[in-house]
């Protein structure tokens, strides 16, 4: 067996074995075609305008002009049949024992971006590149007030729903050294984030007292259905470093490390309170008896917590045709704790609701919804076959660990039920100074059980969301460059 | 690479574009069952019961407060032209419940829920009330003081709602017919259930004082009284003057409503059938007069405590009687028994009663729910106990129970919706088809 051999052959079984090592989270799954189409290993290779997320020292490598564009298209495809129930046996309105899906979306994830080169310190290639980094976005419809609760209220469909986009707006250098032989490249980036997080509550009823067995606070009255929704923005900084080192005609290694800053998110929040209809007691201006749902609305601010990551690539060219790359990644997810929601400037309470201590207190409290993941690990391997002039043939794979593999924090914002694999191909067409892409990936997802309700904060709300889950992805990328 | 090859890689990739595109839909229908399938109808205010409540403390109206659910399906005619025939439940609150107590706990939507879901079927339940001024009667009948329960539950107020018109469409049979109760509530199922063997064919209670001295005989209400006079803080101290009823004192008032029901200063009717003109109506003269049978010698006189009696029935000249309803403590100051009125109270518990009768469940259903955490009154290990002797006696159980979850015990009144979804869905299923 020849080296070239030897080495696809150690390339693949890392790949497919490499569960323990594997990055998941709300990362996005890439940019472009050819990058996605090869399982995401592109690091080494790096030769087009999505170097820019890649590697940026790719950039020093393109010595023609391009402007190119891709657009992914996603559906998660989820399903919880949800076993949520207080103290695992009394009904919480949680639609339990049936399989829920996630809305039905067709997710979009657009970028785009340009490469030239400009005759600064002898010559560097350069580009400007709008792309996402981070996005979650899933929506789901899993709760209805239990009638001896309230059946004169409904809560809007996208109960637990979260629509994260952090996207970036690199400039990127980069130049060769050593002879050619090796490239550093830089992008700066600024990083916009848009979030809207919309949760359900079960608080603790603040009238409940064992002792004393206040009636407003008994089951199923003891706990205050609270629905948050937060909608704001954000900006901030990042670094993406690059480099890539030819080590002979045939053998490139890439690495890259990229550093998003946290990002302080800033909006406002409606805060809704669907509160008990106890129709016998006869109380004016009771807001916990009289069924109507009382609105907040406040300012919030956020901290979104971004992950620093490393990455390794090789990329190998086995013939004229074939090219076979693979890439490490290592993400630090740990650092991300979820979200605290702080609240001021809050305007919407009426009556007792605002004028209670104990009212206005419940009323106007923080939320949190904390996750504890760890860092993890990602193996992509990629192959790519120029079958003629025209058409390039790409696949590949990669391996994601799970960030949330210790422990059972699950909730339906943040579906990552363990270790993932992705399969991806498709083909460029290259035609005179285009290249038009298309690929697909599919993205199985083991099964999970969670059965303990966790309060891991102990703040009186159960963080996560118990069930049986189930879960897919597909992914459509279409892109073109222009080259000139 | 062969143009099949690529072709076929390309319709791989198409149909995992369309596979990925479709969409799965939602499979939760929040509004697959119409939702209201009853009515409650508040009766509370317009009836009186004569003579059960004649002289009902605090009671100068004699009426019954009550709350019902009415099915609509009671009121839908069926292809014979007749409306739909539906068994009764008669629900009894706990001390200190009033005839909102179920429906405060959400019974009427979760009747609309059960009946929506076909899990029971439509029934009519009403909810009496237990007396709030002293935490309650037992639902027992042996002072005219306390209301004639016996003769209320098991007679009058069922022809009043099923022959008075007030459930048309009950059906008018044992076998359609049930009772149960929390606490107290389900003391007074068990007590009616058994005084009235040819009335209900279910029962059903939820922790409640069913043997009042424990399966030992010690123990029950024996090993309680300390924790009363602990509540007041009188151990030791003269009862009469000191001992009262103030509304957070619950075991105190538990006492309190025993005494009035099992060991109440022996109270006569007087009647005469003087026919006086007051105001636009005809009135009859009652006097209610009282004695007392038990030996003076064998009680302290420090047990007997008096409440005024400013709540005579409005028929009686009250201010001929003057009279000042007492009733006697079954233990003294240190909370040791005084036999000859501890006994009283024994003559009325379940065990006793079922003693004297002992095949009187033989053709009735019975579900019993109890929880470890409900300690009040020692109700836990009394309901226990009352399984144990039903058991022990091959009449059949269903048992059902809850302990709640973290910092949310099901203590007491905390979990009734709980207990009640159960409770309807083994009334349902004993009325049969």
């Amino acid at each position: 067996m020849g080296f070239s051999k030897f080495l696809v052959l150690l390339l693949a079984i890392i790949a497919i074995f490499s569960v323990s090592v594997g990055a998941s989270g709300f990362e996005i799954s890439g940019v472009g075609t050819k990058a996605m189409g090869m399982g995401g290993a592109f690091r080494a290779i790096a030769d087009d305008w999505t170097a820019a997320y890649y590697n940026p020292a790719g950039y020093a490598k393109i010595f023609d002009s391009q402007l190119g564009s891709s657009n992914g298209f996603l559906q998660y495809r989820y399903d919880i049949d949800p076993e949520y129930l207080w103290g695992g046996q009394y009904e919480s309105g949680i639609y339990n024992d049936q399989v829920n899906y996630n809305n039905h979306e067709i997710l979009s994830n657009p970028s785009g971006g340009f490469v030239t080169r400009l005759p600064f310190f002898g010559e560097i290639g350069t580009g400007l590149s709008i792309f996402q980094l981070f996005d979650q976005n899933n929506t789901w419809n899993l709760y209805d007030l239990p009638m001896a609760y309230n059946d004169g209220l409904f809560l809007p469909n996208d109960q637990y729903s979260v629509n994260l986009d952090v996207v970036a707006f690199q400039l990127t250098a980069a130049k060769e050294f050593m002879d050619d032989k090796l490239s550093l490249g830089l992008g700066l980036q600024l990083l916009r984030a848009d979030l809207i997080y919309t949760n359900i509550y079960f608080r603790d009823n603040p009238y409940y007292d064992p002792t004393t067995n206040n009636p407003i606070a008994v089951r199923p009255f003891d706990k205050i259905t609270q629905w948050n929704k937060n909608d704001g923005n954000g900006y901030g900084f990042g670094l993406n470093l690059g480099v890539l080192y030819d080590v002979n005609e045939k053998l490139r290694i890439g690495l890259n490390t990229r550093m998003p800053f946290d990002i302080t998110i800033e909006g406002r929040a409606a805060l809704e309170f669907y509160m008990p209809e106890i129709p016998y007691m006869d109380v004016i201006d009771a807001p916990f008896i009289e069924g109507n749902k009382i609105v907040d609305s406040a300012d919030f601010e956020v901290e979104l917590q971004l992950p620093t990551s490393f990455a390794f690539g090789l990329a190998y060219q086995l013939n004229d045709k074939f090219l076979v790359s693979f890439d490490a990644e290592y993400t630090m997810w740990s650092k991300y704790e979820g979200f605290n929601f702080l609240y001021t400037n809050h305007s919407g309470l009426r009556g007792t609701a605002d004028t209670v201590a104990l009212n206005n207190e419940f009323f106007t409290s923080d939320v949190s919804n904390p996750i504890e993941w760890e860092n993890s690990g990602k193996l992509a391997l990629g192959l790519l076959y120029d079958y003629n002039e025209y058409f390039t043939i790409i696949g590949g794979g990669s391996a994601d660990q799970s960030p949330a593999r210790l422990n059972s924090l699950l909730t339906p914002q943040f579906i990552d039920t363990g270790d993932k694999y992705t399969f991806s191909g498709g083909f460029i067409w290259h035609y005179r100074q285009y290249d038009l892409g298309f690929v697909t990936s599919y993205t199985t997802y083991p099964d999970l059980t969670t059965s303990d309700l966790v309060d891991s904060n102990s703040d009186g709300v159960f963080d996560n969301f118990n069930g049986f889950y189930t879960a897919e992805s597909f992914e459509t990328v279409f892109s073109f460059i222009y080259r000139f | 690479m062969k143009l099949y090859k690529i072709v076929s890689l390309i319709a791989l990739s198409v149909l995992l574009l369309v596979i990925g595109c479709t969409d799965r839909g939602v499979n939760y229908d929040k509004n697959s069952y119409e939702l209201k399938q009853g009515t409650s109808f508040i009766v509370g205010g317009s009836h009186a019961f004569t003579p059960q409540l004649e002289f009902q403390i605090s009671n100068k109206f004699q009426q019954l407060p009550m709350n019902a659910y009415l099915p609509k399906a009671a009121f839908a005619i069926e292809d014979g032209g007749d409306y739909q025939p539906v068994p009764t439940l008669f629900l009894l609150p706990p001390q200190d419940g009033d005839d909102d107590f179920y429906f405060n706990h959400g019974l009427l939507k979760l009747a609309d829920e059960l009946i929506s879901t076909g899990e029971i079927q439509p029934m009519n339940i009403l909810c009496i009330s237990n007396d709030k001024i002293f935490g309650g009667y037992f639902y027992a009948g042996s002072s005219p003081a306390a209301g004639s329960y016996d003769s209320l539950i098991g007679d009058e107020l069922i022809r009043w709602a099923e022959e008075g018109g007030f459930f048309p469409t009950a059906i008018r049979t044992k076998a359609k017919r049930g009772i149960g109760g929390f606490g107290m509530g389900a003391y007074g199922a068990f007590r009616a259930a058994m005084l009235h063997p040819d009335k209900f064919s279910s029962v059903s209670g939820v922790s409640g004082p069913m043997d009042f001295d424990g399966a030992d005989g010690a123990s029950g209400f024996m090993t309680l009284f300390d924790d009363v006079l602990n509540e007041q803080g009188i151990t030791g101290l003269n009862l009469p003057n000191t001992f009262s009823y103030h509304d957070t004192w619950h075991l105190s008032r538990l006492f309190i409503s025993g005494g009035f029901a099992f060991s109440a200063q022996d109270t006569l009717f007087n009647y005469t059938d003087t026919i006086v003109q007051k105001f636009t109506g005809q009135v009859k003269e009652y006097y209610l007069l009282s004695s007392d049978t038990l030996d003076p010698i064998s009680f302290p006189s420090s047990n007997a405590i008096s409440f005024p009696g400013d709540a005579v029935p409005p028929n009686a000249f009250q201010n001929d009687v003057n009279f000042a309803y007492r009733f006697h403590l079954p233990f003294d100051n240190v909370g040791a028994p005084v036999t000859n009125v501890w006994n009283r109270w024994l003559d009325n518990n379940l065990p006793t009663l079922f003693a004297a009768n002992p095949n009187v469940f033989d053709e009735v259903n019975i579900w019993i729910a109890n929880s470890s955490e409900s300690t009040f009154g020692n109700y836990n290990e009394q309901t226990d106990s009352w399984v144990s002797i039903l058991k022990a006696a091959d009449v059949p159980v269903s048992e059902f129970n809850l302990i709640g979850y973290d910092g949310h015990p099901a203590n007491r009144d905390q979990y009734v919706y709980d207990y009640l979804r159960e409770m309807l869905i083994f009334h349902s299923e004993s009325f049969g088809n």
